[in-house]
């Protein structure tokens, strides 16, 4: 299992449309930014290995439609993530207002094991745009990411690349601890019941 | 030259005779070559003179001391005595007619990309080849000249004179010149860098020679990957056979005649079946050139026949032995014969062409303006080929340590030489005698389902005698056969019943001409037109075998069921085996343990095998390891490596991925993704040998036992075809093929997918360039690996099919996009629906002008329009588009006049700006916060949509002011622009006015809609219509409203009209394909996620923009159906669903797979298969109604008799699924 092979971790990407979800996603995996990227229909995924503490991981991303109504398509999508990324356009109220409601549709559809532990990433994106256009300030959102259970918080670009790496890492890195915590909580009920009637090899099915 | 010269030559010449000590070879070369003295012919062999009629009892001679020995064949074919034992002349063999269509072949067909020719070194040939250039230049019509591969530098050119001409005239001087050309691995020529542009004219006579077949560069990869492997021409191909088989080798060998014939024995008795030319040369010879004296050394096959034709002036050809101390004899070479070198005596000789004899070109190269007329003034032309490869021989071995990367086909076409009249005989095709050699009765033709309509005929083989016979392969239904009387009949039945022994010993019975009769389904085909036999033997829930046949055109011929119970043949008692048919089947070995047609009739024997194994006396039979069901027909050299090649049995490239160190270090794959074993449940019960081995492409369509339902067998068969129609381009192929994971596979592959690999290191930048990550789905990799063979396999076959003009009258002549596909469908019960679509003959100007009167009211229906517009599609060259547009989405209507559409029109177009006031300039409405955010939206997405189209691409060319600030205020006033806040603009691509029109056109149809709002995609759909409106903003919003109102469901708040979509588009499969159903329901694809972006925008991102407006005006006709859109996704899952059956386990992988189709969905053919499916599925609708209804009435219990008659077609009945409301929706067409 899971235990000494390689690791795939799911990671959801989730935000407002336009704030940037797929040019961060590409510039993570890709190293590339283009301003032609076109909006995202359904949804779809890029892969990118990463090692954290020594350990390779496969990262999942996906990719989704930002807009609100296609979003009761996604569960088939959350299932099983392991880490969520929230993000906004610093240059948005809006954007950033709306984070609430994907947090809490996310933990909804998602329904994970221990919702208040779960794993999220919030991304301010497009800090490169000029200052006098922000409308988010970083105090902001880091009062409501501390509010939500001490969730990391990176200002990035995904059009200069910055913190995109450090911000993915992170997310590797939580991502990789949510899902040692999912197995771990598998095992005692393989170990713990062993049947009593029953010989070794019927109860082993793994 | 003059003759001083040449005598001074000649003089030099003797003087160094003496002095260096030529080989005799060489000074016989040498004589010959010299101008001076004039030509002696004393002691050369020339064939013509032999007069054929006057010593038909004393075949042997003696020309000019030279004895010939006349072998005793059907045509003239001579070989000497005891000298160059494998030798073989057949002068004369190509008739004239044939001989003019060579010709025009090698020039304008062959010599030109992806051939490689001796030019292609130098210069840049255009894809339509040097030939049509030199056409288009004599004709005054261009002058275009063709472009050195590297332009020298000025002082390069100055310095070094005469420019390309020393480097093109290279004719080959000796062996090692010619083993360089066409023979020995060798690192590519560099390019001339002196080489000039040069008229067609100048380089034409320069050409020197074209590779066939095999490319011989093998040694060097970037080359391979460009060029590669040719097709053998299959006309070519069929006259190196027929010269092979006109001669009967055992006049020329025996088995003491103590040759060494190598590993393989003596393999001339098997070469009537085994020979199979592989690669080849096309040598242009001016009236000066020579080949001097070699050996053909680099064929792995050193004994197998070497067929070559002579066409043109006449050549001395002189031939030796193993060394060049031996005088050689001389022979001449007139145009139209054939020389075959053969047996490790002659194939190891020295031989070469010193001369070429001036003014010798027979009268029918002369007389007549063909376009060749001229060059051929000055030419002698050498077509040569070879079998390089011993059959059977494994190519996986060679492959990885010599062939480096193999690749493309060519696609040679060879139509002008097929419509010359085929046989080289004299008589024409009415007058022949037609023997009949074989046949067998109850032989049905099922035009229906219904078993009353099932027509009984004969099978027939038929050999039209003539010099060089053609064997036909021909179907009589019995009443044909009956209304020509008694004694006609009874030849049928004589040779039904000694069928089982030879053809030579049976007295010859000539039957009428078989004929074509489309109405009774009467046909009759040259066996070499036929591309494939599709074989099913009976079994236990199908009653009768068939063969289906497929002609190399892609028509299809009706389905032969074979009613073995009821024929003579096998109600006779068992004759002896006989004596040909062990050393015939073994190629490739059956899967089952004992060979099928061994023997006429053992237990399991069926009409089927033995037509097969008739067949195989006439042609090479290859059996496919891709589809253990097909048979191909004299296959080409890319078939036989297609389909002998193991591609995916034995689980070769799980094993492949298993083994890797790549993947085992960390491999991505977990273990319960990894590929599935092959074996599908059931066949190991079946006890029918053809469906032992299932391979993952071409799943075997023989697997009974499960599927009792005869249509759903039906649909199985209709289904797996697809899967190999798609293509892809080779773009996509390469982005695949060159990721990392994807090296360890790369040995492995078949040589045309292979090929695309990239060079070495350039793997990283094509997985950049295609936004690859750095890791993916390995079975993602594999399938899509394993959809680009497929797809190969595919243009293959359809490049094939193009060479050969339809030869058969019985089916419509249309070049079909579907191919196997029919023919699978066919076996089965339901007629074969047809695809009608015809996009080569969009609507044009023209056609649409006639279809309106004076007052511009329709002269034709509405219904005729939209077929047409269905079918064909619009021409795109002009505005058509724009004018049809609007009729056909319904914003004009059709049955009315200019002035009442005018009047209409007036009416919208103020309706339209009504409703844009209701935004426009009205800032408590514009300011709104609803609609600012609305705003935002469609001004996010419209900044992201088609901006490689002109209109969208430029940034605003407003001139810019004293800044941003200014500058997009500015344009507010001027556009209304939409974008709500300027803090947006910074983080976007910069907007023009195109995409502020569309924004506002978009942001009305919010007003004029007012339920939906603007919704992810709109902008997708209005973008293209906008393009072809020209910028009109009224039309562009009507005709977006018309488009709405068919997509609108989409769009909907709660997703009900997508989850219906789907739903359908669920049962549609479920219906049409239930494995790929219950495949997805394994994998949790039943969601059917990976449709989603095809439904909701209506394939806007999977096609190039152009295709989209072809697709789009295809569904608005909403011919067939208004949800046709659901069959053209069928259509795509369908192309891919083997692939999908065997590589995709996991919902994830299908979604990045169906993602990543994305542009490289093939439109026609898709919509091909989209109208056939429909068609499919009405008749199961319709059948499925006939049968509920039946089941109704149907009390009478099935008796067995009954139950032979419909083919087991009674136990269909019992498990009939109702049809749900949403797919019976699916019928209905036209918008109320
Ligand atoms: N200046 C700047 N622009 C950005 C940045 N990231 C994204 N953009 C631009 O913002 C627009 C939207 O970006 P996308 O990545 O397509 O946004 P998305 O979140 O995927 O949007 P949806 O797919 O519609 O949900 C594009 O025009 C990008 O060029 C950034 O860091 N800086
Ligand atoms: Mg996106």
């Amino acid at each position: 299992m899971s235990g000494m092979g390689r690791v795939l971790l799911k990671v959801i990407i989730l935000g407002d449309s336009g704030v940037g979800k797929t040019s961060l996603m590409n510039q993570y995996v890709n190293k590339r930014f283009s301003n032609q990227y076109k909006a995202t229909i359904g949804a779809d995924f890029l892969t990118k290995e990463v090692m954290v503490d020594d350990r390779l991981v496969t990262m999942q991303l996906w990719d989704t439609a930002g807009q609100e109504r296609f979003q009761s398509l996604g569960v088939a999508f959350y299932r099983g993530a392991d880490c969520c990324v929230l993000v906004y356009d610093v240059n948005s109220a809006k954007s950033f207002e709306t984070l609430d409601s994907w947090r809490d549709e996310f933990l909804i559809q998602a329904s994970p094991h221990d919702p208040e532990n779960f794993p999220f990433v919030v991304l301010g994106n497009k800090i490169d745009v000029e200052e006098n256009k922000r409308q988010v300030t970083q105090k902001r959102a880091m009062t409501w990411c501390q509010s939500k259970g001490n969730i990391p918080y990176f200002e990035t670009s995904a059009k200069e690349a910055i913190n995109v790496e450090q911000a993915f890492q992170t997310v590797a890195k939580n991502a990789l601890q949510q899902e040692q915590e999912e197995s771990l909580s598998d095992i005692p009920v393989v170990d713990l019941n062993p049947p009593s009637n029953k010989s070794l090899s019927d109860s082993c099915n793994c | 030259m003059n003759s001083k010269k040449a005598r001074r030559q000649y003089l030099n010449s003797i003087h160094n005779t003496i002095d260096r000590d030529w080989t005799p070879f060489r000074a016989v070369e040498k004589r010959f070559k010299a101008r001076f003295p004039p030509l002696d012919l004393s002691d050369v062999l020339d064939l013509a003179l032999v007069d054929d009629s006057s010593t038909p009892s004393s075949p042997k001679g003696c020309i000019n001391n030279l004895a010939y020995r006349k072998l005793q064949s059907d045509v003239s074919a001579y070989t000497l005595v005891d000298r160059h034992q494998g030798l073989v002349i057949l002068p004369g063999f190509i008739s004239p007619a044939l001989q003019r269509g060579l010709i025009k072949w090698t020039l304008s067909e062959h010599a030109r990309p992806p051939n490689d020719t001796n030019l292609d070194t130098h210069y840049i040939i255009p894809e339509e080849g040097l030939w049509s250039l030199y056409q288009q230049e004599r004709s005054g019509k261009s002058s275009e000249m063709v472009q050195p591969r590297i332009i020298g530098s000025e002082d390069e050119i100055l310095r070094e004179q005469p420019g390309p001409r020393q480097l093109i005239n290279n004719t080959p001087a000796s062996p090692e010149t010619f083993q360089e050309i066409s023979v020995a691995p060798k690192p590519p020529v560099a390019p001339s860098t002196t080489a000039q542009p040069a008229l067609p004219s100048t380089l034409v006579p320069k050409l020197r020679w074209a590779n066939i077949g095999w490319s011989y560069h093998w040694g060097s990869k970037q080359y391979d990957f460009a060029k590669g492997k040719g097709t053998i021409d299959p006309t070519l191909a069929n006259i190196c056979h027929r010269a092979v088989q006109a001669v009967d080798w055992s006049q020329i060998y025996s088995d003491d005649d103590g040759l060494d014939w190598g590993e393989n024995g003596p393999e001339w008795r098997s070469w009537r079946d085994s020979y199979e030319p592989d690669a080849g040369i096309v040598n242009f010879y001016q009236l000066r050139d020579t080949l001097m004296a070699h050996v053909d050394r680099s064929e792995v096959c050193a004994t197998s026949p070497l067929v070559s034709i002579s066409l043109g002036h006449a050549a001395i050809f002189l031939i030796g032995d193993s060394t060049r101390d031996t005088k050689p004899d001389a022979i001449l070479l007139r145009s139209g014969d054939v020389v075959i070198m053969s047996g490790p005596v002659c194939r190891r000789a020295y031989h070469g062409v010193p001369r070429i004899i001036e003014d010798s070109l027979p009268p029918h190269l002369v007389e007549g303006d063909d376009e060749w007329k001229e060059y051929m003034s000055t030419t002698r032309i050498n077509v040569n080929v070879r079998q390089v490869f011993p059959k059977g021989f494994r190519f996986e071995a060679v492959r990885s340590s010599s062939f480096g990367g193999l690749s493309t086909l060519s696609s040679d076409s060879m139509v002008e030489i097929k419509r010359t009249p085929e046989p080289s005989s004299p008589t024409s095709v009415e007058d022949a005698k037609h023997r009949l050699v074989y046949t067998k009765s109850k032989v049905y033709v099922n035009p229906t389902a219904y078993a009353r309509d099932n027509v009984p005929g004969f099978i027939a083989i038929v050999k039209r005698e003539a010099v060089n016979p053609t064997y036909l392969l021909a179907w009589l239904p019995e009443q044909l056969v009956n209304e020509k009387g008694a004694a006609e009949w009874d030849k049928f039945t004589k040779i039904e019943e000694s069928t089982i022994l030879e053809e030579e010993d049976e007295d010859v019975v000539f039957i009428d001409p078989p004929t074509q009769r489309p109405e009774s389904y009467a046909f009759s085909v040259p066996l070499t037109s036929i591309y494939s036999l599709i074989v099913h033997p009976p079994t236990l829930s199908s009653w009768y075998g068939s063969v289906g046949i497929n002609l190399i055109n892609g028509d299809t011929l009706p389905t032969l069921h074979f009613h073995d119970d009821e024929s003579r043949s096998f109600t006779l008692p068992s004759p002896p085996a006989p004596k040909r048919r062990s050393a015939v089947t073994s190629y490739p070995p059956p899967p089952s343990a004992s060979p099928p047609a061994t023997s006429p009739h053992p237990n399991n024997s069926w009409g089927g095998d033995h037509l097969l194994a008739r067949l195989r006396s006439y042609a090479h039979i290859l059996r496919s390891t891709l589809q253990p069901s097909l048979f191909l027909v004299d296959p080409s050299r890319a078939d036989i490596e297609a389909h002998s090649t193991q591609l995916f049995a034995d689980d070769a490239v799980d094993d492949i991925l298993a083994q890797s160190s790549f993947v085992n270090s960390h491999s991505p794959i977990p273990a319960h993704r990894r590929p599935r074993p092959l074996s599908s449940p059931g066949i190991g019960l079946s006890p029918n040998p053809y469906s032992h081995r299932s391979s993952v492409l071409h799943r075997s369509l023989a697997s009974p036992t499960s599927n009792a339902q005869s249509s759903s067998q039906a649909r199985t068969a209709l289904l797996q075809s697809f899967s190999n129609i798609t293509r892809a381009t080779r773009h996509a192929a390469q982005n695949i093929l060159s990721h990392p994971l994807a090296k360890p596979i790369i040995p492995h592959l078949p040589d045309p997918v292979r090929s695309l690999v990239n060079a070495n290191g350039e793997w990283s930048s094509w997985v950049d360039k295609s936004g690859v990550g750095e890791f993916e789905s390995a079975r993602v990799y594999l399938a899509r690996w394993a959809r680009i063979v497929a797809e190969e396999g595919e243009r293959a076959r359809r490049r094939e099919a193009q060479t050969l003009p339809s030869t058969s009258a019985g089916v419509a002549e249309e070049s079909s996009s579907l191919g196997v596909f029919e023919l699978l469908h066919s076996t089965a019960n339901l007629p074969t629906p047809k695809a009608s679509r015809d996009p080569q003959h969009p609507i044009d100007e023209k056609t649409w002008a006639s279809w309106f009167g004076k007052d511009g009211r329709p002269t034709v229906s509405f219904e005729h329009a939209k077929r047409e517009i269905f079918r064909r599609g619009i021409d795109s060259s002009a505005t058509l588009r724009q004018r049809i547009w609007p009729f056909i989405l319904g914003v004009l209507d059709w049955e009315s006049t200019d002035a009442e559409r005018t009047a209409k029109w007036e009416a919208k177009r103020q309706i339209y700006q009504t409703t844009k006031d209701e935004w426009c300039g009205v800032p408590e409405v514009f300011e709104r916060q609803d609609i600012q955010e609305e705003r935002h939206r469609i001004d996010v997405d419209c900044r992201r949509t088609d901006r490689n189209q002109p209109l969208f691409a430029t940034p605003d060319s407003t001139p810019s002011h004293d800044g941003p600030e200014w500058d997009e205020k500015e344009r507010a006033k001027r556009y209304s622009v939409i974008s709500p806040g300027l803090s947006d603009i910074g983080a976007q691509s910069p907007t023009n006015e195109h995409i502020d029109r569309l924004a506002g056109i978009l942001l009305t149809y919010n007003f004029y809609e007012k339920e939906l709002g603007y919704v992810q995609g709109m902008s997708d759909m209005c973008a293209p219509i906008y393009v072809v409106m020209a910028a009109d903003e009224e039309l562009t919003f009507w005709c977006f409203v018309e488009f709405m109102d068919r997509m609108k469901q989409n769009f909907l708040r709660d997703q009900s009209g997508m989850k219906k979509q789907l739903l359908t588009l669920q049962q549609l499969i479920e219906v049409m394909d239930p494995e790929l159903y219950r495949h997805l329901e394994k994998t949790d694809g039943l969601n059917l996620f990976f449709c989603f972006r095809w439904v909701l925008i209506a394939f806007k991102r999977e096609f190039p923009f152009e295709d989209v407006l072809r697709l789009w005006e295809v569904l608005w006709t909403d011919y067939y159906s208004n949800g046709f859109v659901l069959f053209v996704a069928l259509a795509v899952l369908e192309s891919h669903r083997d692939v999908i059956l065997r590589y995709l386990v996991e919902f994830d992988e299908i979604l990045k797979y169906c993602n990543e189709l994305s542009m490289t969905i093939e439109l026609d053919s898709t919509l091909a298969q989209a109208e056939v499916l429909f068609l499919s599925f009405s008749q199961i609708v319709a059948d499925i109604d006939r049968r509920h209804a039946e089941n109704l009435q149907a009390v009478a219990p099935t008796n067995n008799l009954r139950r032979r008659g419909s083919r087991g077609g009674t136990d269909i009945a019992l498990n009939i699924p109702p049809l749900s409301e949403n797919l019976r929706d699916l019928l209905k067409a036209g918008r109320e």
